[in-house]
């Protein structure tokens, strides 16, 4: 992969780890909150963002666009079923959360995102060509 | 388990990424199977929950036999054409087989499964033949 090399449009901006996150909420909830893989890439015209974000619907999702940073907020409700005792715990439940920052081609006022399946794709243009203009000289 | 991956660097960064996820949620042990489940239980049965955002349920097999519960199915690589790049790869993707032997006999015809919001639910009752039965002490 040649990730590195390549001028990212899309990067991430921080990375908030759990405890850090959960230390800034204070005392308000003692939720875990959990970086969502996502995978970019780049066409022609377009950068695709596709992020993991299980438990959370369209309802539930939040994305703020703020000085070309593109944040993703996900909250979930951790459920244990009704009657049940966890017996095996592999994942535990929590919010997501996860910063992009935008690099400037990329078209601001045109950003979609559709969730399906607890699957986020937000779908960035890229802006067109800077168009070279002429500077008319007058004659004062 | 993750038969046919597409990038394996980015699995490695991800194993990475995991580690400093546990270090930072405090969550010792955790298991990085694909995907994670989690199982809850009562004496009449159990309710096991799999985080599998995005999967093509034509692409997800479940059989239960005795007491083992098997997840089987392919988690696909994005369709990318020629001109596509890929700036970000964290998803995990490829098929994996995951079996889950629970502390009880499984009434087969009585399971019952549930996706939504990319997490799968399967509801496993109990067989009543598996279930403990009162004797009754007769006097002399």
């Amino acid at each position: 992969m040649t990730v590195t090399e390549t001028p990212n449009a899309v990067q991430t901006a921080y990375q908030a780890c759990c405890a850090e996150s959960s230390t800034c909420e204070g005392a308000a909830s003692s939720k875990k909150v959990f970086l969502p893989r996502a995978d970019i890439y780049e066409t022609k015209d377009t950068v695709e963002l596709y992020a993991d974000l299980p438990g959370v619907d369209e309802k539930s999702l939040e994305i703020t666009l703020e000085k070309s940073v593109l944040s993703i907020r996900g909250k979930v409700v951790p459920v244990v079923p009704e009657g049940y005792k966890a017996a095996y715990v592999e994942y535990s439940e929590g919010d997501y959360e996860r910063s992009f920052k935008l690099a400037e081609e990329i078209d601001c006022d045109d950003i979609k995102a559709t969730i399906k399946n607890g699957v986020l794709h937000v779908s960035l243009n890229k802006a067109g060509p800077a168009q070279a203009r002429k500077i008319e000289v007058k004659v004062s | 388990m993750y038969g046919s991956l597409c990038h394996s660097p980015a699995r490695e960064f991800g194993i990475l990424r995991e580690a400093m996820n546990d270090l930072f949620s405090g969550v010792s042990g955790a298991v990085h199977e694909f995907p994670p489940v989690n199982v809850y239980t009562n004496d009449n049965g159990a309710v096991a929950k799999a985080e599998l955002p995005g999967i093509d349920l034509e692409q997800l097999e479940l059989t239960v036999a005795n007491s083992v519960l098997t997840l089987k199915g392919t988690r696909g690589c994005a369709d990318l054409k020629n001109d596509v790049r890929a700036l970000r790869s964290e998803r995990i993707r490829g098929s994996f087989v995951r079996a889950l032997n629970l502390p009880f006999k499984v009434d087969g015809a009585g399971v019952s499964a549930r996706f939504d919001k990319g997490v799968l639910t399967v509801t496993l009752p109990r067989a009543e033949s598996d279930k403990p039965r009162k004797i009754a002490i007769a006097t002399a």
